[in-house]
């Protein structure tokens, strides 16, 4: 299994618009993490839902979020986290530095 | 017996192979069943028509229903004391859930892999499906109301430390709270901490500490207080205050 990304990578849920039935919850669009683990690979569940063979098939990350970047009025410790199994189609790389893209836009 | 037999089934079991061709069953409903809604219309017309064409048959729908009344949090509660008392077991537990299972007689089936996340003093894991609500069902069985509600789906993952409090579960700031959202082909359960003072307990005995919401996160294993007549846990206070849930 071939796999863009390995743990530690710092990555982001693609923030693209989706129909139909879609596995990337919405509230983690747009939102950076960290892969944990590589879950290994997985027929895609947007193409198996509508009787598709779901191929290719994609590798599938633990993605490690803030809570405290998540939701900006989280009150519980910053060492909180939320961990989501992403497909490979859904991850962006991203570099240590680049501002929250949401962030980004409202500035 | 011909085809205008009634279909009161008072006098004979549930075999229906008639032996009469493939004549259609109206369905049986519940006593107090409302009008059906377009999901439960959808549904049965698919199922007959899958049944109709040859695909599944009537016996191996009930078959899988059987399987999945089988299953229930006692099976996952032996899991789990099989775990705490046996590292070797635990460390393949962890490592490849369902071989580990197999090692039990537990086939978690081809839906969805298993896999453990383990509480420690640092980290309190809970799960939460919130794009609909998978479970572990063919280790924990079939889940509880409230895990496939609005409210607990979206509020776990927005406000964990709140919902716990609500389970009655005060996880303290120095413990990290690990909220596992389920979205994809991974079925989740939580391996409990073991309760200190259990060191003298056997695996049936730890079993019985486990209960449903231990494996999901939103409660932990607790010991029976000890009898204050000194005759061991078995007064009622000490039986109340052991409950829980499941």
């Amino acid at each position: 299994m071939s796999t863009r990304f390995k743990p530690g990578d710092r990555v982001r849920v693609d923030d693209r618009a989706s129909l139909g039935h879609c596995r990337a919850p919405w509230y983690l669009r747009g939102q950076s993490g960290i892969v944990g683990e590589v879950l290994g690979t997985f027929r895609d569940p947007q193409r198996l839902a509508y009787h598709r063979p779901g191929l290719p098939a994609q590798p599938l990350y633990k993605v490690r979020f803030k809570q405290s970047a998540l939701w900006p009025a989280y009150t519980g410790p910053s060492r909180d986290q939320l961990e989501a199994d992403i497909s490979e189609n859904w991850l962006v790389a991203e570099a240590a530095s680049k501002a929250h893209p949401r962030k980004a836009k409202a500035s | 017996m011909s085809d205008e037999h009634d279909h009161d089934h008072s006098d004979h079991d549930h075999g229906h192979d008639h032996g009469d061709g493939g004549h259609t069953h109206p369905p049986q409903r519940d006593h107090d069943a409302g009008p059906m809604g377009a999901y439960e219309v959808m549904e049965e017309a698919l199922r007959l028509l899958l049944i109709e064409k040859g695909v599944l048959t009537d016996a191996e729908i009930a078959a899988q229903i059987d399987l999945m009344d089988s299953r229930s949090p006692a099976l996952g509660a032996r899991v789990v004391a099989r775990a705490w008392t046996d590292a070797a077991f635990k460390a393949r537990l962890m490592s490849d859930c369902r071989k580990a299972l197999a090692e039990m007689d537990i086939d978690i089936g081809q839906l969805a892999e298993f896999k453990v996340v383990e509480n420690t003093p640092e980290t309190h894991n809970v799960i939460v499906c919130t794009l609909c609500s998978c479970y572990p069902k063919l280790l924990l069985g079939i889940p509880p109301a409230w895990y496939k509600s609005l409210a607990y789906r979206s509020r776990t993952v927005i406000d964990p430390r709140g919902v716990l409090a609500e389970f009655g579960v005060k996880i303290p700031k120095s413990q990290e709270v690990r909220v596992h959202d389920s979205t994809a082909d991974l079925r989740y359960i939580v391996l409990p901490q073991r309760p200190d003072g259990t060191e003298h307990l056997d695996e049936a005995s730890l079993a019985a500490l486990v209960s449903r919401d231990c494996m999901i996160g939103t409660a932990l294993p607790h010991v029976p207080a000890p009898a204050p007549n000194g005759r061991g846990g078995t007064s009622p206070s000490a039986k109340k205050k052991a409950g829980g849930r499941g």
